[in-house]
């Protein structure tokens, strides 16, 4: 566990001071400050778009981070052969996989906290106390979690631009789980419809973690959407987890 | 020698920019304005919004708003538009109350169907039944705009029911005495009379109920008068004499328990509060 820390505090490091990270994080603050701009041009409550504008780019920097800190972390340490230097000290190649993906997931959940609270301050400064802000950030968290997994998993086996490509696909694949579900309804053919619904089933539905709208509009959720949403999380947490460690430990490096 | 060519040769560059920059407006461009947005397809935006349904919404309303206030796009481009414009709003955020108003603030101020605005309100209300104020808005404009009392009467009565409040009922009571039916409406008044606790509505509906009781009144008395004259060839001396002839069992009084003045020369009858009927 002291190794895993230890791969995990270096990666962050090196997160935090890779020029992509900073140029993601300056480009989020400035987009989270043209939302109060936005904000003047709607008619009626300006703090509805505030809020929509600054949790989407929220997420889409999250997800920015994730693909491109992500991809580009993992594969350094295999071009750069550092990763051979690491893992001839008494550390498996298990705990340096897991120690990566929970470095990354750090940076990205700085970035999230970092933007949620200045959202929250926006608001707070247009007259608006909308903590709701801190539970989509917290559900942002657990997806990010995800897509890192996800995302060093391809990194272990396939090149650096590959493994972006794959990460993006899984992340708009995710998102349109009930689309699919909702197209499998037109379908006239009783088999194509229950091949569509099946895979509609098959795929990660990331629709667990946003509730962007229910807490625009103060709407209550009911608490055993949370706990499902952590028990998901878990699952493709440690499933796509284990699957980077596992195909990592297969490869030469 | 090199390096002062260099910056001589980026200054050229700059100052050709600055040019481009300045000339760029004379040329005259063939545009069509927001052409790439009137072809929204509603559902399918709401289906590939992958989770940002709600910033896309505010998109499309903001550049609704710049596009239905830009005089330079024809003006029945922008009326057949816009319903195309608001349904992929509301497919993508049908909570969003704002966009109905402004929806049916454009098809009535711009287009002057205030219809369309009633019809652009109603499905607002549709997807949203607690909004009240969405039924209270397509009351006025079937009161002011479509002069259609009894929708408005049936409007504002849906809205009191979700939320009652007095102002709901007192807007009701007055499409139904535009549409004289005094009873139905005086009953409307009495509720709010007695139930209204802010005062406001309460004064309003004292005025009210005082106008349509001496109307009630003045009319049953002006009647038993005709009557009376039919009968008698002229006159009655007074109310009193009415009722001691069996024209009329009692002699009426205002809301106040005041009797009305009547005129034996004439035969007409007025309130004695004549400020308040007026």
């Amino acid at each position: 566990m002291k190794s895993v820390r230890a791969v995990a505090y270096i990666t962050f490091k090196e997160g935090i001071r890779d020029r992509i990270y900073l140029i993601f994080f300056f480009f989020a603050v400035v987009l989270l400050l043209f939302s109060l701009f936005l904000g003047m041009l709607v008619i009626g409550d300006p703090n509805k778009v505030i809020a929509d504008f600054g949790m989407a780019v929220m997420s889409l920097f999250a997800l920015l981070v994730v693909i491109f800190v992500g991809g580009t972390s993992f594969s350094r340490e295999l071009s750069k052969k550092t990763v051979i230097l690491v893992l001839s000290k008494p550390i498996s190649r298990e705990e340096f996989m897991l120690g990566k993906i929970l470095g990354i997931w750090l940076n990205v959940i700085l970035n999230i906290i970092a933007m949620a609270f200045l959202l929250f301050l926006l608001l707070l400064f247009k007259g608006s106390r909308m903590w709701g802000i801190f539970i989509q950030a917290f559900l942002l968290i657990l997806e990010m979690g995800i897509l890192t997994a996800v995302s060093l998993m391809f990194s272990s086996f396939t090149t650096q631009f590959l493994s972006m490509l794959f990460t993006f696909s899984v992340y708009i694949v995710s998102h349109l789980a009930t689309t699919i579900e909702k197209a499998s309804m037109t379908l006239k053919s009783g088999l194509s419809r229950t091949i569509v619904k099946a895979i509609s089933y098959a795929i990660p539905n990331f629709d667990y973690f946003n509730l962007k709208n229910q807490i625009v509009y103060g709407l209550k959720v009911p608490s055993v959407f949370y706990y499902k949403a952590v028990a998901y999380f878990f699952f493709l947490f440690l499933l796509f987890s284990i699957l980077a460690m596992w195909v990592f430990k297969k490869r030469e490096v | 020698m090199r390096k002062g060519f260099l910056i001589a040769f980026i200054l050229t560059l700059y100052v050709g920019i600055l040019y481009e920059n300045f000339t760029y407006k004379r040329i005259s461009m063939p545009y069509v304005y927001g052409g790439w947005i009137i072809r929204l397809p509603s559902k399918a935006l709401k289906d590939f919004s992958l989770g940002y349904q709600n910033v896309i919404a505010d998109m499309v309303y903001i550049w609704a708003i710049q596009y239905f206030s830009s005089p330079e796009i024809n003006f029945r481009t922008r009326e057949a538009n816009l319903r195309k414009f608001f349904e992929a709003v509301w497919a993508l955020d049908p909570k969003y109350l704002e966009t109905y108003s402004t929806a049916a603030l454009i098809a009535n101020y711009d287009f002057g169907n205030p219809r369309l605005a009633i019809e652009f309100l109603m499905e607002g209300y549709k997807r949203n039944p607690d909004a009240w104020e969405l039924l209270s808005e397509a009351a006025f404009y079937a009161f002011k705009y479509a002069r259609d009392y009894h929708l408005a009467h049936e409007l504002y009565l849906k809205a009191y029911r979700i939320n009652p409040d007095p102002y709901l009922l007192s807007m009701a009571a007055g499409m139904l005495e535009r549409k004289k039916l005094f009873q139905l409406s005086w009953k409307y008044w009495w509720k709010v009379y007695q139930t209204d606790k802010s005062g406001y509505f309460r004064k309003a509906a004292e005025r009210h109920l005082y106008k349509l009781k001496a109307k009630m009144d003045i009319d049953r008395l002006g009647r038993a008068v005709k009557e009376f004259k039919a009968k008698f060839g002229r006159f009655p001396l007074s109310l009193e004499e009415l009722r001691e002839r069996g024209i009329i069992r009692e002699i009426p009084v205002d809301f106040y328990g005041d009797p009305y003045v009547y005129d034996p020369e004439t035969g007409k009858i007025k309130p004695r509060r004549e400020h308040l009927w007026k």
